[in-house]
């Protein structure tokens, strides 16, 4: 929602500051208003991501923001559930943002394979793989050019979430875990403290000191 | 006799041969190789330069080793004497041996065996705001009004895992005191009683100060145990909320697997390795000292 609303999140090196632009503050500002309104559920506080997706499996909450292995959650946990998928909004009408990311091939130092494991990503962008080896698995394909295929057709909730790739960012530094994925991370510490404790200005302060400091390292 | 001497300490050497070897491979090699890997900044994703000390002056300056290194001792002298008490306590009112006292030792001991993730998941869910059983019973017997998360506030889930680790070990001291309470001789026991003293009396002249290798054994475990928690934090609170309940190894963790430090990560856990060898050879000594007395 930030980078929909035209910030940027991280930095790429010691040198670059991190989450720049107003769309930071807007955004922990909204979520501050929902959760002092109560629009948030109380366990959000504590949610680890073990049970993030409990809440809205339970109908109690009516947005949640998720990744596209969701839709064939609910379609197995509550398959009566009338839901629809978008992009992440910004702060103004048609800004829009999707998450890319997740999982990332690497090929390490000192590895006796390159060729190989570069013949096979080289593979793994094909037609048939993204077509044959993931669509039809209700996977999403890497490449949005193939969001629209005979396997998604019957459901254009996944075609939306396909296309999602080609609005989305992705968070590409090298240290992405330390800055953001860590349970000690600068960004988990920002989102409590500005949501839950109500000190957003502190708390972006903060975040991006820390990033700042480990972009450095 | 000067001939078997020698014949007969190259059998000593040879039965114990096996546990060398063991220690040799799986503790001594690994321990040289951790010193060196921290003297360096090597990588999870390969690479590694000598830094010397370098590992070890970041650390001096590391406030997040720090704060976790004072919770994780925080949970040590919280724990450690909650589960001695309650094994103690267990052990003197199950150590006869009556069907119905077998039975609940037997009770009490079964966690043991469980695995501590396992455990740790079991619990995370008991204390579950939605579907925790915890939640639903004290709603239930009007002791809260309304069903809390547990793990929303730092002080609640150290109590939350205070709690399951309870539960998790206290059969583990619990059958190490109930052996040493049978081990003592019914001779003074029975003399005990002659001279008229009570059952506290008995408890705390006789039994106590008889236990007390026992005690120190059981101590230790369950204080090193402590100060190497992680399992539990790592399942139940990812060391939040605000990174309030990271323990000292996960910090390891979190340096050495998630931010991929593997240098900085093997100097941590020399650190928290010298600093536990420092307390028990203290607690050692202590002990050994009042039994001197």
């Amino acid at each position: 929602m930030m980078v929909a609303a035209g910030s940027k999140i991280l930095p790429a090196n010691g040198n670059d500051d991190a989450l720049t632009g107003d769309g930071v503050k807007q955004v922990l500002e909204t979520f501050r208003e929902m959760w002092t309104e109560g629009l948030v559920p109380k366990s959000a506080q504590a949610d680890n991501g073990a049970n993030f997706t409990a809440m809205f499996k339970s109908g109690k909450i009516g947005i949640q923001g998720c990744g596209g292995f969701l839709i064939s959650d609910l379609k197995h946990d509550v398959p009566d559930m009338n839901f629809g998928v978008t992009f992440l909004p910004g702060v103004k009408e048609g800004q829009v943002s999707a998450f890319v990311g997740g999982d990332v091939v690497a090929i390490p130092v000192g590895s006796k394979h390159v060729p190989l494991a570069k013949a096979f990503v080289a593979w793994e962008l094909t037609d048939e793989a993204q077509l044959e080896g993931l669509a039809r698995n209700n996977i999403l394909p890497s490449r949005p050019a193939l969001a629209d295929n005979k396997y998604f057709a019957t459901d254009p909730r996944i075609v939306t979430t396909a296309k999602a790739l080609g609005v989305g960012y992705v968070p590409w530094v090298y240290h992405f875990a330390n800055m953001v994925n860590s349970d000690s991370s600068p960004w988990i510490n920002m989102l409590q403290r500005a949501i839950f404790d109500g000190d957003v200005d502190g708390a972006i302060t903060e975040a991006r000191d820390k990033m700042k400091a480990i972009a450095g390292e | 006799m000067k001939r078997t001497q020698p014949s007969g300490q190259w059998q000593g050497w040879l039965y114990v041969a096996p546990a060398l070897i063991f220690v040799g491979v799986f503790v001594l090699i690994p321990l040289c190789q951790l010193v060196a890997m921290s003297t360096t900044d090597r990588s999870l994703l390969g690479g590694g330069r000598f830094i010397g000390l370098g590992n070890y002056t970041k650390i001096w300056n590391d406030a997040g080793f720090w704060r976790a290194l004072m919770f994780t001792v925080k949970y040590t002298i919280v724990l450690t004497p909650i589960l001695m008490v309650l094994g103690f306590a267990l052990a003197l009112l199950t150590a006869d041996k009556t069907p119905l006292k077998r039975l609940t030792r037997t009770i009490v001991f079964l966690p043991v065996v469980i695995g501590l993730s396992s455990s740790s998941l079991l619990w995370f869910w008991l204390f579950d705001e939605q579907v925790g059983l915890l939640n639903k019973l004290m709603t239930d017997l009007r002791v809260i009004a309304q069903p809390m998360v547990w793990f929303v506030s730092a002080d609640l889930a150290f109590w939350a895992v205070v709690i399951s680790i309870t539960w998790k070990v206290l059969g583990f001291g619990m059958v190490l005191f109930i052996a040493s309470i049978q081990s003592i001789d019914r001779e003074i026991m029975e003399a005990a009683v002659v001279d008229g003293a009570g059952y506290w009396i008995r408890v705390f002249r006789i039994v106590l100060p008889l236990s007390r290798r026992i005690i120190l054994l059981t101590t230790l475990v369950s204080a090193i145990g402590s100060m190497l928690a992680f399992d539990q934090f790592y399942i139940m609170t990812s060391g939040g909320p605000r990174g309030q309940t990271f323990t000292a190894v996960y910090w390891i963790y979190q340096n050495s697997f998630v931010s991929f430090k593997l240098g900085y990560g093997a100097a941590l856990s020399i650190v928290l390795t010298l600093i536990i060898l420092v307390f028990s050879t203290l607690q050692i000594a202590l002990t050994a000292r009042s039994e001197a007395r």
